[in-house]
């Protein structure tokens, strides 16, 4: 037998996103963002949005006929609510995915590992007992949330291996628990804390409704952080595919990626549940669509999640506001409704992905 | 040269001991095969080894002991190829193999050309270039035992160790795997230390045999030396004959003596 590899110039690459995936990625993102900056109920006229876009670019001058409450609208209210989703959206995929590929389990997510019910938790304590707390400069919310994130997934990790080894089933079985204890934990206080009830929860279930800027830039340094330790820990998270046994006869240190892979997506998760409170199954729908459409790579899985994810929170957003308009519903209820019916199907098909 | 050497190598697994003090010495360039019966250490012992299961006694790579070895430079030594590898079906043959890379690849580093050019080379060499973009779940029991051989030589590490190499294998391929392994050893002055369950084959393929029983050596030598009618019986319990094939080969053949 003649084998027909080619050898010389042209060596096969190793595996990632073509241009053709990151540039669909980047047009769902551009096409979500839009729609979320011309649909609302100002109803300012969407040429007359373009044009002021253009406008705000730096060294660009532009003529719209844009007045200054519509300017406001814009620039205060659309755009760091299309930026913040966009966030949100990339951080709980992309966390999504980097627990699926340590656990190496398909059904991991931020959600039913007990992360976001930890940050929950740590966030309600933080708003009831210590409100607008900061310290230094650093405000308590989102560190509440993060010690919270960590303890949860900790908790999960702990319990799941006393019912048997990280198989798909216990570790879950364990999240769901956990979830179930925190939150009921988390619920105690609240009731006990009647004054801060409604605030704690509209953000429970999940809302990216009033916020602006200063969100933003509370969620951005701890969602770029956990997104640049994720991204450069993709070729290892790949080894990891062959199991534990066999990635360390391969060098790799196991027990420290997973442990600094973990603690980063739970610091994404953290920032993401700390502004936006608890949107589920972001985790779980993106990097498996991605999964479905590009193969088992997590140096594909991981940048595209980002962009899908992001594209899709804010899509969800802008349908969580435009279909009881000018009422709003959660974004929660728009990401559960779409995400639970998937999740069924991912359960089907898990087995086969091992 | 002594390329891999053991000493007084102790493991015990939830308090019960696997390996009791087993002591080893293994040539630069040789095939040593480690032969007994079912739970008698082998798989532990190539796991100490490699270093996946923890230790007592020491593990010696060309005089120096793994403990002082990162763990890159650890698996840039030794190379494995496990009994049973995880082979996760939707990943190429091509990306599987790259995985060898590994430990030549710094913690955030990605591939290079060296990494991709050996790879390339490896799969030439086995003659599985045109499996490359295959996926690893449509590939046969032989041709999965060759990918993952092509991933422990995409190491490029001195000493390849094989658990149980064809025990998944046909008669045809259990020979086809062994005989390519021995033309690697030559030709790149290979250490092999494989776990074989088919004793004929480990006394037609090794050097030198070690007979593991209960955790400990009880045999060591040439073939012959190891393959006797009582070894066999006292370890094994089984009833055997040891047949001379000429050329000083020998075959182990299961007799039934109660006809």
């Amino acid at each position: 037998m003649k084998s027909r590899l080619v050898v010389g110039p042209d060596l096969p690459r190793a595996t990632r996103p073509s241009w053709g995936q990151v540039a669909a990625g980047v047009a769902a993102l551009l096409l979500a963002a839009l729609g979320g900056l011309v649909i609302g109920p100002a109803g300012i006229e969407v040429g007359e949005i373009l044009r002021a876009l253009a406008d705000g670019l730096p060294f660009i001058d532009v003529s719209h006929g844009l007045t200054d409450t519509q300017l406001d609208i814009l620039w205060q209210l659309r755009l760091p609510r299309v930026v913040l989703g966009a966030i949100v959206g990339a951080t709980l995929a992309i966390s999504g995915a980097a627990y699926q590929g340590v656990f190496r389990n398909p059904l991991a997510d931020p959600y039913l590992l007990g992360v976001a019910a930890g940050a929950g938790f740590g966030a309600t304590l933080a708003f009831v007992f210590a409100p607008g707390a900061a310290v230094g400069p650093i405000e308590l919310l989102p560190i509440a949330a993060f010690a919270g994130a960590l303890v949860g997934v900790g908790l999960t990790y702990g319990v799941g291996r006393t019912l048997g080894d990280r198989s798909n089933v216990a570790l879950i079985l364990a999240g769901v628990a956990v979830a179930s204890f925190l939150t009921a934990v988390q619920t105690f206080i609240q009731q006990r804390n009647t004054d801060t009830l409604r605030e704690v929860y509209s953000w429970i279930l999940g809302s990216i409704s009033t916020l602006g800027w200063s969100e933003v830039l509370l969620a951005l340094p701890y969602a770029g952080i956990a997104a640049v330790a994720i991204l450069l820990h993709r070729r290892l998270l790949d080894v990891l595919a062959v199991g534990e046994e066999e990635s360390k006869s391969l060098g790799v240190s196991t027990g420290r990626v997973r442990a600094t892979v973990v603690v980063a997506a739970s610091l994404g998760t953290a920032a993401a549940v700390a502004v936006s409170g608890l949107i589920g199954f972001v985790g779980i729908i993106v990097p498996h669509t991605v999964r479905l459409l590009t193969g088992w790579s997590y140096r594909v899985i991981i940048p595209l999640s980002a962009l899908f994810g992001g594209a899709f929170l804010v899509a969800a957003d802008l349908v969580a506001r435009s279909v009881m308009s000018p009422a709003e519903l959660p974004i929660g209820v728009v990401t559960a409704f779409l995400g639970a019916p998937f999740f069924a199907v991912v359960m089907r098909s898990a087995r086969r992905m091992r | 040269m002594t390329a891999l050497s053991i000493r007084h190598l102790r493991v015990r697994y939830n308090g019960t001991e696997v390996l009791r003090g087993v002591d080893l010495d293994v040539e630069e360039g040789s095939w040593l095969g480690l032969v007994g019966p079912n739970g008698s250490g082998k798989t532990t012992l190539l796991r100490a080894v490699v270093g996946t299961v923890a230790v007592d006694g020491g593990v010696e790579i060309d005089g120096r002991n793994v403990v002082e070895m990162s763990s890159a430079e650890r698996s840039r030594s030794i190379a494995v190829v496990p009994q049973r590898p995880n082979l996760p079906m939707d990943m190429t043959v091509f990306d599987y193999v790259l995985l060898g890379r590994t430990p030549h690849i710094s913690y955030f580093g990605v591939e290079g050309r060296t990494d991709l050019q050996v790879v390339v080379d490896v799969l030439e060499r086995l003659e599985l270039g045109d499996l490359s973009f295959r996926t690893l779940g449509s590939l046969s029991g032989g041709e999965s035992q060759l990918v993952a051989l092509a991933r422990a030589l995409a190491q490029q590490a001195p000493i390849l160790l094989l658990d149980e190499p064809t025990s998944a294998l046909d008669v045809g391929h259990q020979q086809q795997v062994l005989e390519l392994v021995d033309e690697l050893r030559r030709e790149q002055l290979l250490t092999v230390v494989s776990a074989l369950h088919d004793l004929t084959l480990a006394a037609q393929f090794c050097d030198r045999l070690i007979m593991l029983g209960d955790g400990e050596v009880q045999s060591v030598g040439e073939p012959r030396e190891v393959l006797t009618v009582d070894n066999i019986q006292r370890l094994y319990g089984a009833s055997v004959r040891i047949i001379e094939l000429g050329g000083g080969e020998v075959a182990v053949v299961p007799h039934r003596a109660n006809r």
